[in-house]
């Protein structure tokens, strides 16, 4: 049976929970091929490279939210940011805690607004180093 | 809480001038965007990344409004300042409901792009674009009104910036209109460390004698909470003003 997402996703930034303002997320983890393909090979041949994470969120522009990724765009400072998705059996949490390369900017902010409309926003992460992974 | 789109607010102004654009305006947005430098180094677990530098813009859409004389404020000051050097300051305010709303000011900016169409049964739109100039850097709204009175302002009579602030930052005042003849008018900025002010501190002083917009650099410790307080109307009878505070490490 398929999972809904509203109430199975949490993202939280810098201790504060994103997740009352988001209304969608896509959370990505590309694995870089590196072609290794050489004149005896019987056919192109890659080996995997680095994986590279990234998540964007967009949602309800609330002043919780720009006060938490405003501030924090380009300040040079890796945040602690947690993932988890709960699937329906189990729950997997990826955590980027923030020490030494390690961690998560803000990466792009945008927020608009619009009349007969609600204000939005839509971030993205640059998300460094590998996250400790839980399956619970 | 949701803010509905209509509590946006969107000033520009220079040395001798300040509008508001709400009146024209229907749609606003505000965008940075820090490049992604890799660092992945030997014996890295997988791909590391820190922050470049950031770069952003402000866009706004709006309507040919028949009754608004903003329109044509709007349109010439756009299209002489995408070739004209005279720098503009750009603030676009969201949230505009709630007392200290964010407000993304471009400083030293000019309009990249001014935009006007329409078709034979459509209405006619006017749009402008400004980069981020020298840095578009968020503060927030300490207050926005017609002062006619020295004095502390009241509603709201401060702003809690949630932290004090150690190194600084700017403060900008877009005085709109004046009524009447002013002179060296000053208006103060004034931070404590208690609602009450009984020990507040003058972080930085806006003198002006004509519209504009006036910016002020701050320096070292600005306390947490922040208010708006008028020295002097300069002869005035009153004068219409939105002040937006930005400190360094708090709002930005």
């Amino acid at each position: 049976m398929a999972v809904k997402t509203r109430g199975n996703v949490t993202v939280t930034f810098n201790s504060v929970n994103l997740s009352p303002y988001i209304t969608d997320h896509t959370f990505t983890q590309e694995g870089e091929r590196i072609d290794i393909t050489t004149y005896t090979s019987t056919a192109n041949t890659t080996m995997a490279g680095d994986v590279t994470f990234g998540l964007e969120i967009s949602g309800i522009l609330d002043i919780a939210v720009d006060n938490a990724l405003a501030p924090n765009l380009g300040n040079g400072t890796k945040y602690t940011l947690v993932v988890a998705e709960d699937m329906g059996a189990q729950t997997v949490t990826n955590t980027w805690t923030a020490a030494g390369d390690v961690g998560a900017e803000v990466a792009s902010y945008s927020k608009n607004g619009a009349s007969k409309e609600n204000q939005k926003f839509s971030a993205t992460f640059a998300i460094s180093g590998a996250p400790v992974r839980g399956v619970a | 809480m949701a803010h509905k789109g209509k509590y946006c607010r969107l000033l520009m102004g220079s040395s001798t001038y300040a509008y508001d654009f709400s009146g024209v305006s229907n749609s606003l947005e505000v965008t940075r965007t820090a490049e992604r430098l890799d660092d992945t180094v030997f014996q890295a677990a997988t791909a590391t990344t820190i922050a470049g530098d950031v770069s952003g813009s402000i866009v706004q859409n709006g309507y040919a409004h028949i009754t608004e004389d903003e329109n044509t404020k709007l349109a010439v000051h756009l299209g002489a300042a995408i070739s004209d050097a005279t720098p503009l300051t750009v603030a676009a305010l969201f949230m505009t409901d709630i007392a200290a709303c964010p407000a993304d000011v471009a400083r030293n900016t000019n309009a990249s792009k001014m935009a006007t169409a329409g078709s034979a049964s459509g209405l006619m739109t006017l749009n402008g674009e400004w980069p981020q100039g020298e840095g578009l850097v968020r503060g927030l709204r300490v207050w926005s009104g017609t002062i006619s009175a020295t004095g502390a302002q009241t509603s709201p009579a401060y702003i809690d910036l949630g932290a004090v602030g150690t190194a600084g930052g700017y403060a900008w005042l877009f005085v709109r209109a004046i009524t009447g003849t002013a002179t060296n008018a000053s208006v103060l900025l004034q931070s404590d460390d208690n609602t009450g002010f009984t020990s507040a501190g003058t972080e930085g002083t806006f003198t002006f004698s004509s519209t504009g917009v006036v910016e002020v650099a701050l320096s070292g410790t600005v306390d947490r909470y922040v208010r708006l307080s008028t020295s002097s109307m300069g002869g005035a009878t009153n004068f219409a003003v939105t002040a937006i505070v930005a400190v360094s490490g708090v709002t930005y």
